[in-house]
């Protein structure tokens, strides 16, 4: 009897280091506590938190805040951060909102109008690629501080959005328009649907191109990337660009979920996209960063988001909650890396 | 009177997570003495240097300061005792001035408020006339020279009534001359009484120092006596427990074409007219003093610094080299200086590191990288120079300096160059892993490699090149096969025009 117990901890703690080795210890801490807080929701409001409706409007949630985290990500590999994500988001939504207000596409037919949503996904693209590209070359060219690059574009692009609107909010789009915003094929909404999408192709970014394998050598040293023949300026830019591609996109998601589209929308998801990266275990320094941890980041603060709803916990402790979380999460990583450090 | 020892060190251990790094340390100061302590990277010397300070703790063992036991001393009472230790950054404050600099660390350990200004710009005016340094009071550390940052270290090690100094290698940054000044210094301390503890690799310093030397080796006394028993083969012996032969590297350039020709090359301030042709399968070394425009050159011939006239032929066509890209497309390989900054993404995996120059070559059709073939190209990669215990998962600032300096070399090694620049590549390495270094050097050299050294370690060159050349002040004064080139002809060069 006991040889046998003896075994089966033997075999679960082969397994744990397995997947700790697999998936890295972090990792394993986030998985640990998003399948946590999942069952202390499901068991403390069983009906509210595990119904359909509830599991869907947190995968829409959970889509803005994610993809703006993902766009964060991977600037904090490369050692910068970006600020303007949100000014790009937003700055997208409008350009398309304003076409879409156009008479032509407005009495258009169905088939114009969904030209035009995949039209969007383009202008997006094209839209990411030049925000993106200003914020990296700026940064790249002129060795300047990614923090002011980026606090001056947002400001710069949000001040266009701003003209282009006046101010005021664009709205009433053609019904298709928020259908597909809103549109659920296969019971799973379209906006969890282009942010899997998106985390695909972010991880075979990061793990299966030269582009990745540079970017997180250049993070960590920029100096020796140079020694070693390693294209600075070329993953600077390309990784703005990145981000501001993300964004774009994330833009068009919010303006055909909301049926609006504004020159401040969505400002509380720079921060929130900043404590996803550092909670996901992304070194703010540069160099270090997983996707894995990332999604498992932005769940927890999904459910942990969702949660407070359920629980009518006040939506203005809220700030009071991430910022503490943050302070908390930067200050504990930095225990466990001296520790750590000392070890070696 | 009896002579106290400012201080003694009776057996102490220490471990940092298990390894031992001191095991049973003995050493013992007295006063107006100079002692050489001498030991590999790794073998307890900054240890040592700590535990005396203050700064770390030891697990057994006694210290006596002055001839009083110490209990759980901090460095504050390692201060009072009088021993100031200057590491090798200095620890200044760049922002603030010499005066600022010299008299920082008295003023705060006196007590009241506000600053006396007048009172320390003459107490600081004073100690630096006693050393007889001439530097303003009011100039910018960050503006200095490093024998000037020097200087201000041992001035406010002395305003802090230091009795013993203890020098972390003191002369590794320094020029001949500033060398020869430092050993004035160090002399006239000991006339008035301040001991040193003189940290070092390097015998002919020790021997124009010190009496008394002290050699470790992991964590223990190996040879205590006179720098006169010592030679640099007992030296290396006592310091690595293992005997290492110097065979010079054998090469002839007879009826052999150049493989690259460098003719007027010129960077203002740096270097003018630099003429020099390298051989395919040579090992040419280039000597000079810090300054010369050594590093700029190597810089320069691998694009960091393009040239602005001359000319750079390879394999008889001439080539551009603007930027690392056309280095690189020359098959041209750079070893940078500097490891930590320049050379290794530290905390990165030891296997990364190894194929960071050549990722390029792994693309396959899809545009993509595959993690299987990253890891065995790896690990066929670290097999090129054997490491004990090399783990390519690891993360590089986990290794020794020996070990870090052959993931550099292994990384350039697998680019497959034809021409290897190696810029100080032993610096900060322990003689151990040096030997193997050179050795590695010369069979890369005999499989046909062509190989520039640029030490200003004299006898590093003539073990490993089959000819030097020196430079000073930016110009090329001095070529010759190594065999017909002795150490002292070539220190006499050095000295010869003074270097600046």
């Amino acid at each position: 009897m006991r040889t046998k117990n003896e075994k089966k901890s033997a075999e679960t703690k082969s397994a744990w280091k397995e997947l700790n080795h697999r998936i890295g210890d972090n990792n394993v801490k986030l998985l640990l506590i998003a399948v946590g807080m999942f069952l202390i929701m499901a068991a403390l409001r069983p009906k509210l938190f595990l119904n359909p409706i509830s599991l869907r409007t947190m995968g829409v949630q959970m889509a803005e805040m994610g993809l703006f985290s993902i766009a964060m990500m991977i600037v904090f590999i490369s050692g910068g951060i970006d600020l303007s994500i949100i000014a790009i988001a937003n700055l997208t939504s409008v350009l398309i909102g304003l076409l879409m207000q156009m008479p032509a596409v407005e009495a258009g037919s169905a088939g114009t109008i969904a030209l035009m949503i995949v039209l969007s996904f383009i202008i997006a693209i094209v839209m990411g690629i030049i925000l993106g590209g200003i914020n990296g070359y700026l940064i790249a060219r002129f060795s300047l501080q990614p923090m002011l690059v980026t606090l001056g574009t947002m400001n710069l692009y949000m001040g266009i959005a701003i003209v282009l609107t006046k101010g005021k909010a664009l709205s009433g789009f053609p019904p298709m328009v928020t259908d597909f915003g809103n549109g659920t094929p296969l019971g799973i909404p379209v906006p969890f649907i282009i942010l899997v999408v998106v985390v695909a192709a972010i991880a075979v970014i990061l793990n299966h191109t030269k582009y990745g394998f540079d970017l997180k050598l250049f993070g960590t040293n920029a100096l020796a990337s140079r020694f070693s023949g390693i294209p600075n300026t070329v993953v600077t830019v390309k990784t703005y660009i990145i981000s501001g591609v993300i964004s774009a996109i994330t833009g068009v998601e919010m303006m055909t979920r909301t049926n609006t589209a504004r020159a401040d929308f969505g400002n509380s998801y720079l921060f929130i996209s900043i404590l996803c990266a550092i909670l996901g275990g992304t070194a703010p320094e540069g160099g270090e960063g997983s996707l894995l941890g990332l999604v498992l980041a932005f769940t927890i603060l999904q459910i942990l988001s969702s949660g407070f709803n359920m629980l009518s916990i006040s939506s203005i402790m809220k700030d009071f909650i991430w910022g503490a979380l943050l302070l908390g999460v930067m200050a504990l990583n930095h225990v466990i890396a001296e520790r750590r450090r000392k070890q070696i | 009177m009896e002579k106290k020892n400012i201080v003694e060190m009776r057996n102490i251990q220490k471990s940092f997570f298990g390894s031992k790094a001191l095991d049973g340390f003995n050493l013992s100061i007295g006063p107006g003495e100079v002692r050489s302590l001498m030991g590999e990277n790794g073998c307890g010397k900054s240890t040592a240097i700590k535990i005396m300070s203050g700064f770390y703790d030891y697990d057994g063992g006694e210290i006596y300061f002055n001839g009083e036991l110490q209990k759980n001393f901090k460095p504050k009472d390692s201060m009072k005792a009088g021993i100031q230790v200057i590491y090798q950054d200095f620890s200044l404050y760049p922002n603030l001035t010499v005066a600022e600099n010299i008299m920082m660390n008295k003023t705060m350990n006196t007590p009241g408020h506000g600053m006396k200004w007048k009172q320390i710009k003459e107490e600081a005016a004073e100690v630096l006339k006693q050393l007889g340094a001439e530097i303003p009071l009011d100039a910018l550390v960050e503006d200095l020279n490093v024998a000037q940052r020097q200087m201000v270290a041992i001035c406010r090690s002395l305003v802090q009534d230091a009795k013993l100094i203890i020098m972390d290698e003191p002369t590794s940054a320094l020029t001949y001359k500033e060398i020869q000044y430092l050993y004035k210094i160090v002399k006239g301390l000991t006339k008035r009484g301040i001991s040193t503890l003189f940290v070092s690799h390097k015998l002919d310093e020790v021997e124009e120092l010190s009496s008394y030397v002290t050699i470790m080796r992991n964590g223990k006394n190996v040879f205590e006596g006179s720098a006169a028993e010592l030679n640099r083969e007992k030296v290396v012996y006592y310091m690595t427990g293992r005997e290492i032969n110097y065979a010079p590297y054998e090469y002839d350039s007879k009826g052999k074409e150049p493989i690259m020709k460098v003719e007027g090359l010129t960077l203002e301030p740096y270097f003018e007219d630099i003429n020099f042709s390298l051989y395919s399968g040579e090992i040419l070394g280039i000597t000079g003093l810090l300054g010369c425009g050594r590093s700029e050159l190597a810089k320069s011939l691998f694009g960091l610094m393009p040239s602005q006239s001359g000319t750079i032929t390879i394999d008889n066509q001439q080539v551009k080299i603007r930027s690392v890209d056309d280095a690189l497309k020359n098959r041209i390989g750079y070893v940078p200086e500097d490891r930590m900054t320049e050379g290794l993404h530290m905390p990165r995996k030891i296997g990364t590191n190894a194929i960071a120059c050549v990722t390029d070559q792994m693309v396959n059709k899809y545009g993509l990288l595959s993690q299987k073939d990253l890891k065995n190209r790896m690990t066929t990669a670290l097999q090129r120079i054997k490491v004990a215990g090399l783990d390519e998962n690891k993360a590089v600032q986990a290794l020794s300096g020996g070990n870090q300096q052959k993931v550099l070399l292994i990384k350039w090694l697998e680019k497959d160059p034809k021409i290897l620049i190696l810029n100080c590549p032993t610096v900060g390495v322990d003689v151990g892993s040096r030997s193997d270094i050179h050795e590695v050097i010369k069979k890369i050299a005999a499989e046909g490699l062509s190989v520039i050294v640029i030490s200003d370690d004299i006898s590093e060159i003539k073990q490993v090149c089959n000819r030097l050349m020196v430079m000073q002040n930016g110009k090329m004064v001095f070529e010759a096969d190594t065999k017909n080139a002795s150490t002292e002809k070539v220190e006499a060069i050095l000295v010869a025009n003074g270097g600046n």
